[in-house]
């Protein structure tokens, strides 16, 4: 019986280890750099329709996988026939958005393992789209740009060198690209009708904004209910927030491995080793003893952050701005009967020191990659349709859907005017119809590959508007940044106007050469996600600490945690990482 | 079971009294979260997002309800769950009872062999990449047989089975060899029906395991045509979960992003496609406890 | 004579013979079903030696050895990680493995048999709230306003709200709570089914013997049922590595990790999550091979204490 076992297993291993000799895809063949001349594609000539587009005399044809939207398929493609046929029939163009309820990544190395992925693919990490091109997967996108893709290339300037890899070669691209037009970012808010019942002056420093916290709760310390109130909570950060929110106000910029302060030389040092690192804790730990933060911040969800704050058990919120939004007046304007319009969080800008605070970042190339398998046959074709998405008319289809004046969301007059209409403003009054009408009717969103989510090119403002447009919608495309209007932009809904436009101000820092990817096989990707557990871990016993003396003992011993656990490592990857990026964006290869 | 045949002494009775103390305080602390549940997916979404639900809805509404079950694609997904459960359930107890049974027959060879190698099997696993392409290899992609037939048989089970088999009397088996009968024979007719109580409580894991997978049908069937209903479902939960992970990092309210926020459902949605995912479970479960809670009277065996 | 013996032996030798063939085909389908749906997969365990990369194929170039598997001692945290493990399961094979047991045994011992059917029903309802629905309920229960700290400050065991969940040392008895909490009505299945299955003449001799009703569950029914409990604790020792997975995720917060950090959330973070597939493949390797080998030790024990195995 042994003997029949030992030989069973025997046989067994090795008809397993046979076939796994045959495992793993033979790369496909890598340089398929023939398909931009050999195959005789010409262009497309004659006159471009209204929206800018020369319509091809044979359809169009591609598909792609948008491995960063874990909808479902069917139901997805029903909400976007109308968007679909509208380009079959107008732009003589087939487009199959593929999509799986699964986690991108996950359903990417099952594809990359077998072998069945599709001829593009959006909305992939950095990781995954450096594994695909490693593996010989990706067509290089060079002479596609330079021939089919010239508005992409113009868009994205010197920061598609960033894209391309040592040796100057462009496999991948960004799937959305620009400059944030949103001017808050991490910020101190407080609600706005319970300060003008106070009397008190709106807070332009740290100290003014303790005095206000600590008053307001003062004057307010319960709800209507009769629970108590307490100065602000954790939303779904745990608290990290609370450091991130003061450090932007001094300047520190924020990156994916962690906070900086950077000196004139772009030399930076992490936070936890500065001064004012020290003093942040103190500030934070100071509102905690004075039991103004919530005891609960530690276990708060998403969910219940929200209810918290609509359940008025909070006067402030320190952490990012829209959190306020959706806790606050995005709950009482929909649930509230008489809903006054002052009962809102404001955000508040201020300039404590004469560093410039670095509240919102902005990754111009952000996160999500674009690349075009060998599985592709005709990226050409493909090629010339991106260049058209990332026009203003591309833009335009990809955020508000089919162009139909009867829904009176948007609609294009035959001189090519675009003219919004009321829908387009998300007014208090009209929460739902802007979802609806745009998701249901228009079927915006439906299809995204690349283009810029904030119509970042040069142009007039409003130029292909009319009526021009004054109250600007905060959700949807708006002008870039340099044509930010402060007098007439509305971020909160178009109402106090002179509130908003005096109190915030856009302090965005330009993150992107500052963004790093590490590789699986690296160290610092373990490094960096020690440090990450062990701040967040460390940081709340700093400032839950006792007293100021506790709450340093505490923070000392949180920076020794750190650098035991190679946060020097981390620091230099970091820095080694921004002065190549700088060196790729002035287009210095080896 | 309250046999004539004991006593009933003061002790006794006592001990009963506690008992049922103890099963209401049990019955309580295990319903209130399912009540709860209940509760929430009976309230209004925006609401219920404010907390505070306990014992009763605030706003009540059976939208939630109507949302899920006026899906589209309902009907199948419900229809592939049955079947899966129906045809997994069946084809699992009986070859894995099967394989139990053999390696209960002392004077088989390889009974012992049978036995270990199953068990071993049981605590290592060649993953989940080498399986999906082995599976892509053999056709079982997109198919409704990935349910059932790498899940034909179980070693757990077998081994219960077997335990439970060897606890019956070796008559039952011997005298129908006697008679002549093949042991697949005897299997079926004789070992089967008198595990009845071992079966039914194993039929009811199993039919649950089927019930509530999806992370097969996410993997191996992923283009929707076999869903099941938990896969259905799922799509409305994990909708939320990964938008949670990704509101959590974004700063900036960009289209897209707010796009997304509007697809996160709220707690009462979750709740209500917990319950229509889980009540038709609890109508069914009875049919079944009854064969182990009563118990069945082994006498046949004399005559 | 010889010749008689000769021939008895012979009709005997082929008629176990036959008997014997039609058990070796079924034996034979189930080995080829085990082959095909466990053997041929087992290849992705040679992964654990290299770099392994999915779609990469494998080539000796990227062979790493044991490299994976040193790297997860490498982290220094690796002790709290088993210990949290090793903690939290021996408080579910132990507390968490009786208490089915001794719920069952009340079940059983209920006159009514309509309550007994709906106690047992109700009991196992926990088991199909999900983790994220338990571990939202248990926040708010033991949150610095919930009802937790508010009875015990009136009960004056305390002056201040005690945090259950920020701090760490409370983590085993909470987590031990929920998953008995969760897990044990539906565990009482399978004793249920198996105090059903014992013989009705065992209770009548019982009875004879003069037994009262503590006497019939201590003498009868336990020493019955005594084969599926152990069946039950072996496999389970075979599991003593994972500890649970969702419920750390969920209960557990950032300042409570070194106590919930367990094998497979620390595999989930540092090795799927970030694209380490190798290291995650060469811990579960890791798991597998000390499984396996406590259930064939956890089997000799119980062989040479109580003469009954297994395997």
């Amino acid at each position: 019986m042994k003997k029949f076992l030992a030989l069973f297993l025997v046989l067994a291993l090795a008809l397993s280890m046979m076939t796994a000799c045959g495992k793993g895809n033979d790369s496909g063949n890598g340089d398929s750099n023939d398909t931009a001349n050999g195959k005789g594609y010409t262009k497309p000539e004659g006159e471009p329709n209204k929206y800018g587009w020369i319509v091809p005399k044979e359809t169009i044809k591609f598909s792609y996988y948008d491995s960063a939207d874990p909808a479902d398929q069917k139901e997805e493609d029903e909400r976007i026939q109308i968007m679909h046929d509208f380009y079959l029939n107008e732009f003589n163009v087939d487009i199959t958005r593929i999509l799986y309820n699964q986690d991108g990544t996950e359903r990417l190395n099952l594809m990359l393992a077998g072998g069945n992925y599709p001829e593009m693919i959006v909305g992939m990490t950095d990781v995954m789209a450096e594994q695909f091109i490693h593996q010989g997967r990706a067509l290089q996108l060079d002479d596609l740009l330079e021939n089919y893709g010239q508005n992409i290339i113009s868009g994205m300037g010197g920061y598609l060198n960033l894209l391309r890899n040592d040796k100057g070669e462009l496999y991948k691209l960004s799937d959305s690209w620009g400059n944030t037009t949103d001017n808050r970012g991490r910020d101190f808010s407080v609600r706005y009708d319970l300060l003008q019942k106070s009397g008190l002056k709106v807070y332009d420093s740290f100290e003014s904004f303790h005095n206000v916290v600590k008053t307001l709760v003062e004057q307010n310390p319960t709800n209507s209910s009769g629970e108590k109130t307490y100065g602000f909570t954790a939303f779904t950060n745990k608290g990290e927030e609370f450091y991130q929110a003061p450090l932007g106000y001094l300047g520190f910029l924020g990156t994916s491995t962690g906070y900086y302060k950077v000196d004139a030389d772009d030399k930076i040092t992490h936070w936890v080793d500065t001064e004012e690192g020290l003093e942040v804790a103190q500030y934070i730990n100071r509102f905690w003893r004075e039991g103004l933060i919530d005891p609960d911040f530690q276990t708060k969800d998403y969910d219940s952050s929200v209810a918290f704050m609509s359940n008025e058990r909070v006067v402030a919120n320190i952490g990012t701005w829209w959190h306020s939004y959706v806790g606050g007046h995005g709950v009482w304007s929909a649930t509230e009967e008489d809903w006054d319009m002052n009962k809102r969080f404001i955000n508040v800008t201020f300039e404590e020191t004469d560093v410039t605070p670095a509240l919102i970042g902005n990754n111009y190339i952000r996160s999500n990659r674009v690349i075009l398998t060998d599985k592709c046959k005709n990226p050409e074709e493909i090629m010339t349709f991106l260049n058209w998405e990332t026009t203003q008319w591309g833009q335009a289809f990809t955020a508000m859907g089919v162009p139909d004046g009867e829904n009176k969301l948007w609609t294009v007059k035959d001189d090519g005017t675009i003219v919004v209409g009321d829908y387009y403003f998300y007014t208090p009054t009209t929460t739902d119809f802007n979802k609806d009408i745009a998701e249901e009717k228009n079927a915006n969103w439906a299809y995204h590959i690349m283009a810029p989510a904030y119509m970042a090119l040069d142009r007039e403002p409003n130029e292909h508007y009319a009526p021009p447009i004054e109250q600007i919608n905060l959700w949807d495309f708006i002008p870039d940044e340099k044509t930010l209007d402060m007098d007439r932009v509305a971020p909160d809904f178009a109402f106090d106007l002179d509130v908003v436009a005096r109190y915030t101000k856009p302090y965005v820092y330009d993150a992107t050469l500052w963004t790093v990817n590490f590789a699986p096989e690296d160290a610092e990707t373990t490094i960096l996600q020690d440090i990450k557990d062990n701040i967040a871990s460390e940081w709340i016993k700093v400032i839950t600490a006792d007293s100021p003396e506790a709450c340093e003992k505490n923070f000392n011993a949180m920076k020794e945690k750190l650098h035991s656990l190679g946060l020097d490592t981390l620091v230099e990857a970091q820095q080694k990482a921004y002065n190549e990026n700088k060196e790729k964006f002035e287009g210095n290869f080896q | 079971m309250r046999e004539s045949y004991i006593k009933d002494t003061t002790a006794s009775r006592i001990f009963d009294v506690f008992n049922i103390m103890l099963m209401l305080l049990l019955i309580f602390i295990m319903v209130y979260p399912f009540w709860n549940q209940l509760v929430v997916s009976l309230n209004e979404g925006a609401d219920g997002q404010k907390g505070g639900l306990y014992w009763w809805p605030r706003v009540f509404t059976l939208q939630n309800y109507i949302y899920i079950l006026s899906s589209k694609n309902l009907l199948r997904a419900v229809g592939v769950s049955v079947l899966r459960v129906v045809v997994g359930t069946v084809t699992c107890l009986f070859f894995s009872g099967l394989v139990a049974y053999i390696t209960t027959i002392k004077w088989f060879s390889a009974h012992r062999v049978l036995r270990v190698v199953f068990v071993l099997s049981m605590y290592f696993s060649g993953g989940l990449i080498p399986t999906y392409l082995w599976f892509m290899k053999l056709g079982l992609l997109e198919t409704f047989s990935v349910y059932w037939i790498p899940g034909l048989i179980n070693a757990y089970y077998m081994m219960l089975i077997a335990s439970y088999i060897s606890g019956l009397p070796d008559s039952l088996a011997e005298s129908a060899r006697l008679d002549g009968a093949n042991e697949t024979k005897i299997y079926i007719r004789i070992i089967l029906p008198m595990c009845l109580p071992v079966m039914a409580a194993l039929a009811i894991m199993c039919a649950v395991g089927h019930w509530n997978s999806w992370f097969d049908v996410m993997i191996y069937n992923p283009s929707g045509k076999w869903n099941t209903l938990q896969m259905l479902l799922r799509d409305i939960l994990i909708k939320s979960e990964k938008l949670q992970e990704l509101m959590k990092d974004a700063t900036s309210g960009s289209g897209q992003v707010k796009a997304m926020a509007q697809r996160i459902t709220t707690n009462s949605m979750r709740a209500a496609t917990t319950m229509v995912v889980t009540l038709p479970i609890v109508f069914v479960y009875p049919y079944f406890q009854k064969y182990f809670i009563k118990g069945i009277s082994v006498g046949a065996v004399k005559g | 004579m010889m010749s008689n013996i000769s021939f008895r032996r012979g009709t005997a030798f082929k008629k176990r013979f036959r008997k014997e063939r039609e058990l070796w085909v079924w034996t034979i389908l189930a080995m080829i079903w085990l082959v095909i749906f466990f053997l041929i997969p087992l290849y992705g365990i040679s992964y654990a030696f290299f770099n392994y990369v999915p779609g990469r194929k494998l080539s000796m170039e990227y062979f790493v050895g044991l490299e994976n598997f040193r790297a997860f001692f490498k982290n220094p945290n690796w002790i709290h990680i088993l210990r949290n493990t090793l903690i939290i399961s021996g408080l579910n094979l132990s507390i968490g493995f009786v208490a089915p047991i001794i719920l069952a045994f009340l079940f059983d011992e209920l006159a009514n048999i309509n309550f007994k059917r709906v106690t047992q029903t109700i009991s196992y309802l926990p088991y199909f709230v999900s983790w994220v629905v338990v571990a939202s309920i248990m926040t708010t229960f033991l949150s610095s306003e919930g009802i937790m700290n508010e009875m015990m400050m009136k009960l004056g065991f305390t002056e201040k709200p005690i945090g259950f969940l920020t701090e760490g040392k409370y983590f085993y008895g909470i987590i031990t709570f929920a998953n008995i909490w969760k897990g044990i009505g539906w565990q009482t299945i399978l004793y249920m089914s198996a105090i059903a299955g014992i013989d009705q003449e065992l209770y009548q001799a019982g009875a004879v013997d003069g037994l009262g009703r503590f006497g019939m569950v201590w003498r009868i029914k336990l020493p019955s049922i005594l084969p599926t409990i152990l069946l039950i604790f072996i496999l389970s020792t075979g599991s003593v590595l994972n500890a649970g997975f969702e419920q750390q995720l969920l209960l557990g917060q950032e300042s409570t990790r070194d106590y919930w950090e367990v094998i497979d959330t620390y595999v989930y973070r540092y090795g799927i999550q970030l694209g380490r597939y190798s290291f995650s493949i060469a811990v579960g390797l890791m798991k597998s091979v000390i499984g396996a080998v406590l259930v064939v030790l956890t089997n000799h024990i119980s062989r040479k204490l109580t003469d009954m195995s297994i395997l």
